[in-house]
């Protein structure tokens, strides 16, 4: 079920409906987002119920077996690691694998062609894979109980809302609050209310604008002659995957919130990040901060030599770089962020360029953002020569060929370009701050605010229609 | 109740003010059957026609059935999408279409833009067709008619709206498949400018002409008559295309008879486009007259 649909609007009236009727009655409410996350994601496909049920009951029997058999918790661990890392390897790995095997083996002259299995890439396995591991991960390293209450872990590791596209919410946060009763504070309908709003917005508007066009330059093939063109197709690309993930995830915090949970920010303004290590601050947050606590910390994190942190730091992204995707151009978009990274280490470059002042600053942002875009290229391109191709014509000056550009961008994805930069520019400038903002009576000028945004949702939503991050 | 609450009531309803507003006040260019209704019954009808004519734009605007019935070649579908690509899966969707009683008549409309790299990439049909998967229901007319109310809005409606002009290009959709285009302005070099860059980087696909080919020659074999034929352009149209798409029509037409196709050849000067390549209204059906005669008579030297 998308959030962006009919049924969706209909299921979470229901939803809503029902909700405040149970929520002080702990395993009725966690019975009740079970049942609702399954009908949300069975609306998909109902045949990958059963991966996330026998995922769940793996990682379920896992955490009461670390605590219950001391001795044979490594192997509890193992026998959750290896589901979890076996069913993302066999629907999301496979024809890679299968795929580099043939073209090895052509290389070595004795070719293998083993045919791929095309399996179907169940939507979300890769988010809730990984909320699942982390619990088990946390029960053994202490960090944690188990819940004995098998409702409370599979509304733990279902609700709908972050199922298929996070944030990845940490059981050690999000299990307590399911074993309490949360009360509704003060301001939290209208917090969500606004998060939901402005995620539609995000998503419905301004990303699914620019899906036609992004669609249309990376899929045909061939790379269109103009510079001027690739160069505004692929901040529009940046725009597009930043307004489609962080909608969602808007989406998704605000609908946690009319529940009673506190989903963790999962962007932070990333465009307005100053170097490498400031954007994995704001970027997908959930993630990397699943990365940093389970892989980049166990390798030793930059607790070790420097060179060893610096290895540390590209497993970590290339390993992010294939999370993202099952294909080399998603490694090369971790390999990228690495280097970034690697550089931004050794010299310090945002640093230096903070002496500056203001204008320091800016020219930071600027580069932070003109590295991600080329980074990015690989990371939307259907072939890491395609990539090549895009990257070759984007620095060539003699081709500007703004006419294409013209004929091929529409005037509106212009102006939904302008006012999704004029929004990030409103936070980097830090005009969100102004006192006038927290005045109280400010509160009954976003009535309006709002009220306007819903209209233009509806009135100006994009042709797109689903969400970027379901296929990873 | 609480501060939130009403607040959150008055969000509600402030919203709903401005949407009806915006509803009411917006530039109505679509007339005839619902849009909902007009794509969800081009996609579900069934094997139920005699004669289907499929395509591009140039044939969802250019061709209308009634005169297909009038000659006496049956029940007819106009099976035109925006962007559609040429390729086989689009010929077969179009050839399911075709009753076993009938006359089984397929006629396709062949355009460069169709075999294009674009086009076969983000085919307007599957599109379409995606949509109509998605919500794979209809709604009543009335319903149907409020719902174009609030389809989104494009900058030029803003501009409309804001100057109180009618968009000068007003479609009727036909239960047929076929959308009536009436404009106000022609000119016949509007569409120019879109195909003068149509073609840069975006390559005609050879092998997907050899697939189409292929198709055609698969339906000849199960019965279907296929003809095939250009729709009518203006002649600056013609002569960008010629010079600019790389797409050799004398080449196709070879393959697609050798596929056992007939070709239809079309005297485009004696019919009008508004923007140079889509038929007005009148030229419309002037000219699905006209090609609805030759496929007759195609027939009946067949026999």
């Amino acid at each position: 079920m998308l959030f962006n649909s009919l049924v969706f609007l209909v299921f979470a009236a229901i939803f809503f409906a029902v909700w405040p009727r149970i929520r002080h009655l702990l395993v009725t409410r966690s019975t009740f987002i079970v049942l609702a996350s399954f009908v949300f994601y069975g609306w998909w496909d109902w045949r990958f119920l059963f991966l996330i049920i026998a995922s769940g009951l793996v990682d379920y029997g896992c955490a009461l077996g670390i605590v219950r058999f001391p001795k044979a918790k490594r192997f509890f661990l193992c026998l959750s690691l290896f589901c979890n890392i076996g069913s993302l390897a066999v629907f999301k790995y496979l024809d890679f694998f299968i795929e580099n095997l043939n073209s090895t083996s052509q290389l070595l002259s004795s070719p293998l062609n083993i045919s791929a299995t095309e399996l179907i890439l169940p939507v979300g396995i890769s988010f809730y894979t990984f909320q699942s591991m982390s619990y088990t991960i946390d029960v053994y390293k202490g960090e944690m109980k188990p819940t004995r209450n098998i409702s409370h872990f599979f509304a733990y590791l279902s609700m709908f809302p972050q199922l298929v596209a996070g944030p990845i919410v940490r059981a050690r946060e999000l299990i307590p609050a399911l074993e309490s009763k949360s009360e509704l504070k003060q301001g939290d309908l209208w917090i969500g209310l606004r998060w939901i709003v402005h995620g539609y917005f995000k998503k419905m508007v301004i990303a699914d604008s620019f899906a036609p066009a992004i669609a249309a330059g990376f899929e045909s093939g061939a790379v269109a002659p103009s510079t001027s063109y690739w160069w505004c197709l692929v901040v529009m690309f940046a725009f597009q995957i930043y307004c489609d993930f962080s909608g969602y995830s808007d989406i998704a915090r605000g609908l946690g919130k009319w529940m009673g949970f506190d989903f963790p920010e999962n962007f932070n303004h990333p465009y307005v990040a100053r170097g490498f290590r400031d954007f994995w601050s704001r970027w997908h947050i959930s993630l990397s901060t699943w990365f940093r606590d389970y892989v980049y910390v166990p390798l030793g994190g930059s607790r070790v030599s420097a060179s060893k942190a610096h290895l540390n730091m590209w497993v970590t992204m290339l390993v992010s770089g294939l999370w993202h995707g099952a294909a080399w151009t998603f490694v090369v978009w971790g390999a990228l962020h690495a280097l970034y990274l690697s550089i931004e280490r050794q010299t310090k470059w945002p640093k230096m360029l903070e002496k500056f002042g203001a204008l320091g600053n800016l020219l930071a942002v600027g580069i932070t953002f003109f590295l991600a875009c080329i980074a990015w290229v690989y990371f939307r391109a259907e072939t890491f020569s395609q990539a090549n191709s895009v990257i070759v014509q984007m620095f060539n000056v003699t081709q500007l060929n703004t006419n294409y550009t013209m004929q091929k961008i529409g005037m509106f994805q212009f102006v939904w370009l302008g006012a999704a930069i004029a929004r990030e520019a409103f936070f980097a400038l830090g005009i969100n701050n102004w006192s006038v903002f927290t005045k109280p009576w400010y509160e009954n000028v976003r009535v309006g605010v709002l009220a306007v945004v819903i209209a233009m949702t509806i009135m100006f939503r994009g042709p797109g229609a689903t969400f970027v991050y379901f296929q990873f | 109740m609480s501060t939130e609450k009403k607040r959150m009531i008055a969000v509600a309803l402030l919203a709903t003010i401005l949407l009806t507003a915006f509803a009411i006040v917006r530039p109505m260019d679509r007339h005839g059957v619902p849009e909902t209704k007009f794509w969800y019954d081009k996609f579900a009808s069934p094997a139920d026609f005699d004669v289907v004519v499929a395509g591009d734009s140039r044939i969802l605007h250019g061709i209308d059935m009634q005169p297909f019935s009038d000659q006496g070649l049956g029940k007819g579908l106009n099976f035109g999408f925006q962007g559609a690509a040429a390729n086989d899966e689009f010929v077969d969707a179009s050839a399911a279409r075709l009753n076993d009683r009938g006359k089984k008549v397929l006629v396709l409309g062949i355009t460069p833009n169709g075999f294009t790299a674009n086009s076969i990439a983000t085919n307007g049909y599957k599109e379409k067709l995606r949509e109509y998967k998605k919500t794979k229901f209809t709604l009543p007319n009335f319903l149907g008619a409020i719902v174009q109310r609030f389809r989104p809005l494009a900058l030029a409606d803003i501009r409309r709206m804001a100057s109180g002009r009618k968009n000068p290009l007003q479609r009727i959709h036909h239960a047929d498949g076929w959308v009536e285009s009436r404009h106000a302005k022609p000119n016949e070099d509007s569409a120019l400018r879109f195909y003068k860059v149509r073609f840069d980087g975006n390559p005609i696909q050879t092998n997907e002409i050899e697939l189409t080919c292929e198709t055609v020659k698969e339906r000849v074999t199960d019965g279907v008559k296929v003809f095939g034929f250009k729709p009518p352009l203006s002649a600056s149209m013609i002569e960008l295309e010629n010079e600019k798409s790389g797409f050799d029509y004398g080449d196709f037409v070879a393959k697609f008879s050798a596929a056992g196709g007939v070709w239809i050849e079309v005297d485009a000067s004696q019919f009008k486009t508004y923007d140079g390549s889509h038929l007005e209204s009148e030229s419309a059906t002037e000219f699905s007259s006209w090609l609805a005669a030759a496929i007759k008579s195609k027939l009946g030297e067949a026999n």
